[in-house]
C-alpha cells in the first residue's frame, strides 16, 4: 500500500514550513555579484588552446581560397581547421532523423548558404594570435545572389509549424462570417528579424580524455546536447559530461547544442589539447538562431454589437534554405477570443539565412502583436473600449478546439490590471490626452498567453540520518532563478527546510532535468523533484508504519505529512517521528527516491491549459518631433502556483521589457545586396537600455489548477512578451492616431 | 602580416616626430572609445598609434584671459565636473557630457570626438556654435583654426598626417552669452544623434539677440554653421517670427541622408524643431546670465 505523501494538494501558502511561495533571494546570487560564479568562457585547463571561427563574408556561394599557409605562419598558430581536415563524424550534420535535429554547419563542404556560417577554425595558444590567424585565412568566394526578405523567392505551405503543429487550421466558416460582418477589419503587420543575443556568447571549452569529453558549456538543455554530440562524435553519452553551471542567458539559442560549439570540440580532436571557443558577437548573428521575420495578415469580422464573427490569421515567414525551423506566428489566435470561426494559416519562404530557432516565445510574440494590434483595430471599428472589447469576446472554451480551459483568470487578470492602471476613463478617441509638458499621452492594452507545457524529466532524492537531504536533478539555471526555485520545490519534496537540504543541479552527470524551454522547466523539473522526494518520503513512511515502536505504526490509509524533517500522521498531528529516529531504529543511513515527471496525457486530452495575463502601456510622444516613450507598464498575470513570487516578478518584469523592445527597439537588418547583417552588434542592433525601461508593475494574480500537473505550476518565463507588444503599439496608436503596422515602429513614422 | 606598434611619447614634438616617421598608417589616440571599436572591427588597421595622454596639459581645462583652454584629451567626465566651465559654456559641457555612457564618459575626449569626424558626433555642432578653436601641433609650429574647418567630410580631416590637436580654446564671454545644445535619438540613452542642434546666442540688455552661432549636426557630410540661422535669430527677442525663420533656415540648410536611423524628411523636420529649442534654451540661460 503506498501512503498518501501527495503533499502538493494542500494550497503551498495554506502549509505551515513551507519553501515553496517564499519570496527567496536567488541562492547563486553572492556568487554572481562577487565573481565568483564560473561561467564556461571562465574556465582554463591546463596546456589549453584558444580556437576563433572564421566565418563567411558572403550569404550564398562557395569559398574558393583559404590562406592557410599564412594563418599557420602567425606564430601561436597551432592549426587551422578547414573541411579538409576536420576530424570525421559518426554522423553528417546534414542529416535530420528527426524533426528536432537541426542541421548543423561543421565545415562539411566548402558551400556557404548563410553569412556568418562558419568556415573555417583557427587554433593557437593565445587569443590573440587565433584571431589573427582567422584574419589571415583572408577568404576567397565565389558568391551567388543573396534570397533577402520575405517577398525572395516562391512561398509554400510548410509541413508543420513550431513543434509539429499543423499549418493550417480551420474551425467555421471564416468567409461566410466575414461577409456577414457589420464591422471589418484587414490589416497587414510586419515583425523584423530578431536575434537572441544573450549577454554570454556561446561558449565551449572542450576537453578530451580518450573518447571521454569534457565540456564546460552553456547549455538549456544537458541531456539533449549530450545525446546529440554521442550521434555526432559516435561516442556513449556517459562518456561525455557537460558542466553549465551557470547561463548568461540563453532565451532559447542555447536549447539545443550550437554547431560552433560542435565546431570548439572537434577542434580540441584535431589538436588533442584542450580548447576554448568563444563567439564573437557579431557571430552570433547566423548559426546560433534567430526569430524570422514575419507578414502577418489578420482578417476580423464583427457583429454590430462587436461580438467577433471571423478571425483570420495568415503568416509568411522565413526559414534557411537547407532547414525546417517554421515559426507558428498565426497560432496566437487559437486560444485567446472567441469567434465562431477561426483560420490560421502560414507560408514560408526560403532564404540565404541562418535557420531560425526557438526565441522567446516562438510564434507566441510574434503573432501577439499582430493579433493585438488587430484586436484594437477591431474594437476601434466596433467604437468600443479595447477593454470591453476583449470582454465581449472572452473564451471560455478554447476557440480552436472547443476544449475546457484547465484554469483561467483572464477575467481577473483583466480587472486587476486595468484598476491598478487606471484604465477606466480613457477616452476612445486617439490625441486626447496630454500631460504637463505638452507630450501627448496614450493608453493601450494586449492580452497574454502563453502555453502551459510539460517535457521529461529525472530527479534523485535522498533523506538522510543526520537531519540533511540531498536533490539532484541536471536542471539549468540560466539567470531565471531555477536553482532557487527547483530548492524551494525540493525543500517541500522531502520535508525539509531549505537550509538543511543539499541541492545539486548543474552538470550532466546528474539526473536529466530536461531543458529549460518552453516555460516549463520549473514544472517539469519541479514535478521529477516532486515525485523523488515522494517516493523517499514514502520508503522513510513505510518503514515508520510498519514499525510497532513508531508513534506513526498503523498510520495506513490516514498517510503522512512529512515537515521539517519529520513525518506527521495527517489524521493526528501529534504523533510523529523525526526522520532521524527513524532512520537509526531501521538502521540506515539514508532513504532514497527517484522521480520521473512527463506530461499527462489524459489531462491534455480533456483540457487546454494556458498561462494569461492582461498588460496595460502608457506611452508619452513628442507631437513635434514623434519622440516616444513608454513611461508607465502594468500586468497582471495569472500562471497557476507560484513558486518564488520574487523570481516570477523579475520574469515578468523581463517578458515586458522584451515586449517594450518588440513594438519599439529589436530589428535584425540585412542588406538587401550581400545578404550581410548590417546590424550585428549590440550597439546598432538596440535592446532597450536601462534608461528606456518605464515604471513598471506586474501582479500575481491568483490561480489553482488541478490538471497541468500536481504541483499546479505553469510558465512564467515567455508569457509577459506577449501582450505587451500590441499594449505599446495600442498606447501609441492612442497617444497619435498613427496606428502601426511594421515593427519596430518607426519615429517616422508618427511625425 | 599586421603588426601594430604603441607609442606613448612625452612631448609634443616627440609625437610629431613618430607620427611623421612612422611607415605605414599612424593614429592618434586620446580616450580611445572610437579608434579601439574601430581597430577591434578591422575597419582600422593602423601601423602604429601615438598615445596623447602621456603629453603635459594634453589633458586638463584652464581658465585663460577670461576664457577656457580645454586639453585635446581631457575627458568628458572631467568637462562635466568643471564648474565654472559649465557654468559659462553650458551647451559644449552637455552636449560633450551626451557622449555615451558614464564609462565612455571616463574616456570620450573632444578631439577624438572631432577627429573621428562622424556626422553625428555630439560635441561638434556646441563647439562651432560656441565659436570654439582648436591648436593644431605639426612640425611647422602651431596653427590655430575655427573647429568648423577641422573636419572636411564623413571620416576625414584637414589635419597633415603629421599634425594633432593639442588643445581647443574656447574664448571670453560677453555678459548674457549662453548655448545650448540638444539631439534627437529614438532611444532613451546611448544612441547616436539623428539630429543634432547648437546655438550659442548674445543679448543686449533688452533681451534683444545681437550675436548668435547655430550649427546643426548629423544633417550633412559634416557639422553646419548655418548663417541664415545665425541671422534670423539677431535682432530679435526670438518670438513666433524669428523662431520660424529660424526653423526654415534650419531645414534649408539640411542635406541628410536616409538610414535607419532616419529618414531625410524626418530629419529635416526634426532639424528645425531642435534649431527652435535649442535657441529657446540658449536665450533663457543668456538672459539669466547678465
Ligand atoms: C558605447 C559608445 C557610445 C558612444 N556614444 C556617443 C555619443 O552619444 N555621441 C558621440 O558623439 N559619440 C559617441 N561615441 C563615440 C566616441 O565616444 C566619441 O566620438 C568620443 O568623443 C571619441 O573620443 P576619444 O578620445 O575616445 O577618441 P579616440 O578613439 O581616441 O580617437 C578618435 C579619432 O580621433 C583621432 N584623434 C584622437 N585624438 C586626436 C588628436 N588629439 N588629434 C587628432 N586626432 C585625434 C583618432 O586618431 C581617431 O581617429 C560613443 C562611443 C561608444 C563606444
Amino acid at each position: 500500500m503506498t501512503p498518501d505523501i501527495s503533499l502538493s494538494q494542500v494550497p503551498a501558502h495554506a502549509r505551515h514550513g513551507s519553501s515553496i511561495g517564499r519570496p527567496l533571494t536567488r541562492r547563486e546570487g553572492v556568487l554572481k555579484v562577487t565573481g565568483v560564479a564560473r561561467y564556461a568562457a571562465d574556465n582554463h585547463p591546463a596546456g589549453m588552446l584558444y580556437a576563433v571561427l572564421a566565418a563567411s563574408r558572403i550569404a550564398r556561394g562557395r569559398v574558393t581560397c583559404l590562406d592557410v599557409p599564412a594563418a599557420m605562419a602567425h606564430p601561436g598558430v597551432v592549426a587551422v581547421m578547414t573541411p579538409a581536415n576536420r576530424p570525421a563524424l559518426a554522423l553528417d550534420p546534414d542529416a535530420k532523423l528527426h524533426p528536432f535535429m537541426f542541421r548543423l554547419d561543421l565545415l562539411q563542404s566548402d558551400a556557404v548558404r548563410y553569412a556568418n556560417q562558419p568556415i573555417a577554425v583557427v587554433i593557437a595558444e593565445t587569443l590573440e594570435a587565433a584571431t589573427e590567424g582567422a584574419a589571415l585565412l583572408a577568404p576567397r568566394y565565389e558568391a551567388l545572389p543573396a534570397r533577402v526578405g520575405l517577398d525572395a523567392g516562391e512561398s509554400f505551405v510548410p509541413p508543420v509549424v513550431g513543434v509539429g503543429h499543423p499549418a493550417e487550421q480551420l474551425v467555421g466558416d471564416v468567409e461566410a462570417g466575414l461577409a456577414s460582418a457589420a464591422r471589418r477589419v484587414d490589416a497587414t503587420y510586419e515583425t523584423p528579424a530578431q536575434y537572441h543575443n544573450a549577454m554570454e556568447p556561446h561558449a565551449v571549452v572542450a576537453a578530451w580524455d580518450g573518447d571521454s569529453l569534457s565540456l564546460d558549456m552553456p547549455s538549456q538543455g544537458m541531456a539533449m546536447a549530450q545525446a546529440r554530440l554521442a550521434g555526432l562524435l559516435g561516442i556513449a553519452p556517459e562518456n561525455i559530461m557537460i558542466r553549465s553551471p551557470f547561463l548568461g542567458g540563453g532565451f532559447g539559442s542555447k536549447g539545443l547544442i550550437a554547431g560552433p560549439q560542435v565546431l570548439g570540440i572537434l577542434a580540441a580532436r584535431l589538436v588533442g589539447r584542450p580548447v576554448k571557443l568563444v563567439l564573437r558577437r557579431e557571430q552570433m548573428y547566423g548559426p546560433v538562431g534567430h526569430r524570422p521575420p514575419t507578414r502577418q495578415r489578420l482578417r476580423i469580422g464583427a457583429g454590430a454589437d462587436g461580438t467577433l464573427t471571423a478571425l483570420a490569421h495568415h503568416a509568411l515567414i522565413t526559414t534557411s534554405t537547407f532547414d525546417d525551423f517554421f515559426e507558428p506566428a498565426a497560432d496566437a489566435s487559437h486560444t485567446l477570443y472567441a469567434s465562431p470561426a477561426i483560420a490560421t494559416s502560414h507560408t514560408a519562404v526560403r532564404i540565404d539565412t541562418g535557420t531560425p530557432m526557438f526565441m522567446r516565445a516562438p510564434g507566441e510574440a510574434t503573432g501577439s502583436i499582430a493579433l493585438e494590434s488587430a484586436i484594437d483595430e477591431a474594437a476601434l471599428a466596433c467604437r468600443m473600449d479595447p477593454l470591453a472589447f476583449r470582454l465581449k469576446n472572452y473564451a471560455e472554451v478554447e476557440p480552436i478546439s472547443g476544449k475546457p480551459f484547465s484554469s483561467k483568470a483572464l477575467r481577473a487578470c483583466y480587472a486587476q490590471g486595468a484598476d491598478r492602471f487606471g484604465w477606466a476613463g480613457r477616452p476612445l478617441a486617439p490625441r486626447q490626452m496630454r500631460d504637463a509638458a505638452g507630450m501627448l499621452v496614450g493608453w493601450g492594452m494586449g492580452t497574454a498567453t502563453f502555453p502551459a507545457l510539460m517535457f521529461q524529466a529525472e530527479a534523485r532524492a535522498v533523506i538522510r540520518r543526520n537531519g540533511g537531504g540531498v536533490v539532484e536533478i541536471g536542471a539549468h539555471d540560466m539567470g531565471q532563478g531555477a536553482w532557487t526555485a527547483l530548492a524551494q520545490i525540493a525543500a517541500d519534496a522531502v520535508g525539509l527546510g531549505i537550509e538543511q537540504l543539499e541541492f545539486r543541479s548543474g552538470t550532466s552527470d546528474l539526473p536529466d532535468g530536461g531543458i529549460a524551454g518552453g516555460s516549463a522547466h520549473t514544472a517539469t523539473a519541479g514535478m521529477a523533484i516532486h515525485a523523488a522526494g515522494g517516493e523517499a518520503v514514502a520508503r522513510l513512511a513505510e518503514l515508520a508504519m510498519d514499525d510497532a515502536r513508531s508513534p506513526l505504526f498503523g498510520a495506513g490509509n490516514a498517510g503522512v505529512v512529512a515537515r521539517d524533517g519529520r513525518l506527521f500522521r495527517r489524521d493526528d498531528e501529534s504523533r510523529s517521528e523525526s526522520y532521524a529516529d527513524i532512520l537509526t531504529r531501521a538502521g540506515l543511513a539514508q532513504v532514497e527516491g527517484r522521480g520521473k515527471s512527463g506530461g499527462d496525457p489524459a489531462a491534455q486530452t480533456a483540457y487546454a491549459m494556458h498561462a494569461h495575463g492582461a498588460v496595460f502601456a502608457e506611452v508619452k510622444v513628442d507631437p513635434d518631433l514623434g519622440q516616444l516613450r513608454v513611461t508607465r507598464l502594468v500586468g497582471a498575470f495569472a500562471a497557476g502556483r507560484i513558486i518564488n513570487p520574487r523570481m516570477v516578478r523579475s520574469q515578468y518584469y523581463g517578458g515586458m521589457i522584451w515586449g517594450m523592445a518588440f513594438a519599439l527597439h529589436e530589428e535584425a537588418v540585412t542588406d538587401r545586396r550581400s545578404g550581410r547583417m548590417l546590424n550585428a552588434n549590440l550597439a546598432d542592433y538596440h535592446i532597450p537600455v536601462n534608461a528606456d525601461v518605464p515604471e513598471m508593475e506586474a501582479l500575481l494574480v491568483e490561480e489553482h489548477d488541478p490538471h497541468v500537473n500536481a504541483l499546479g505550476i505553469k510558465g512564467v518565463g515567455e508569457i509577459a512578451i506577449t501582450g505587451t507588444g500590441g499594449a505599446v503599439a495600442n498606447a501609441v496608436w492612442h497617444a497619435t492616431g498613427m496606428r502601426a503596422r511594421r515593427f519596430p515602429i518607426r519615429i517616422d513614422d508618427l511625425v | 602580416m599586421s603588426s601594430l606598434s604603441y607609442a606613448a611619447p612625452a612631448t609634443v614634438d616627440e609625437a610629431i616626430g613618430l607620427l611623421a616617421g612612422a611607415s605605414g598608417l599612424a593614429k592618434v589616440l586620446s580616450g580611445g572609445t572610437d579608434l579601439l571599436v574601430q581597430l577591434r572591427s578591422g575597419r582600422t588597421r593602423p601601423a602604429l598609434i601615438v598615445d596623447t595622454k602621456k603629453i603635459p596639459g594634453i589633458i586638463g581645462i584652464r581658465e585663460v584671459d577670461g576664457g577656457f583652454v580645454i586639453g585635446a584629451a581631457t575627458s568628458g567626465a572631467m568637462i562635466g565636473e568643471h564648474a565654472a566651465l559649465a557654468a559659462v559654456y553650458p551647451g559644449v559641457v552637455e552636449a560633450t557630457n551626451l557622449i555615451g555612457s558614464t564609462q565612455v564618459q571616463g574616456r570620450a575626449s573632444l578631439a577624438g570626438n572631432l577627429c573621428n569626424a562622424s556626422p553625428a558626433a555630439d560635441s561638434v555642432p556646441a563647439m562651432i556654435a560656441a565659436g570654439a578653436t582648436a591648436v593644431i601641433a605639426g612640425p611647422k609650429g602651431r596653427r590655430t583654426v575655427p573647429v568648423e574647418q577641422v573636419v572636411t567630410g564623413p571620416g576625414r580631416t584637414s589635419l597633415a598626417r603629421d599634425e594633432f590637436i593639442v588643445e581647443f580654446h574656447l574664448p571670453k564671454r560677453a555678459p548674457r552669452s549662453a548655448d545650448a545644445y540638444l539631439r534627437f535619438i529614438p532611444r532613451t540613452e546611448m544612441d547616436i544623434a539623428v539630429v543634432g542642434a547648437g546655438v550659442n546666442v548674445t543679448l543686449d540688455a533688452a533681451g534683444v539677440c545681437t550675436a548668435a552661432r547655430v550649427s546643426l549636426g548629423a544633417v550633412a557630410p559634416t557639422a553646419l554653421l548655418v548663417a541664415d540661422c545665425a541671422a534670423a535669430l539677431v535682432g530679435s527677442k526670438l518670438d513666433e517670427h524669428a523662431l520660424a525663420k529660424l526653423d526654415l533656415a534650419a531645414r534649408d540648410a539640411c542635406k541628410p541622408i536616409d538610414d535607419k536611423r532616419g529618414t531625410i524628411d524626418f530629419r529635416i523636420k526634426v532639424a528645425g524643431v531642435l534649431a527652435r529649442r535649442a535657441a529657446a534654451i540658449a536665450f533663457e540661460r543668456a538672459a539669466a546670465r547678465s
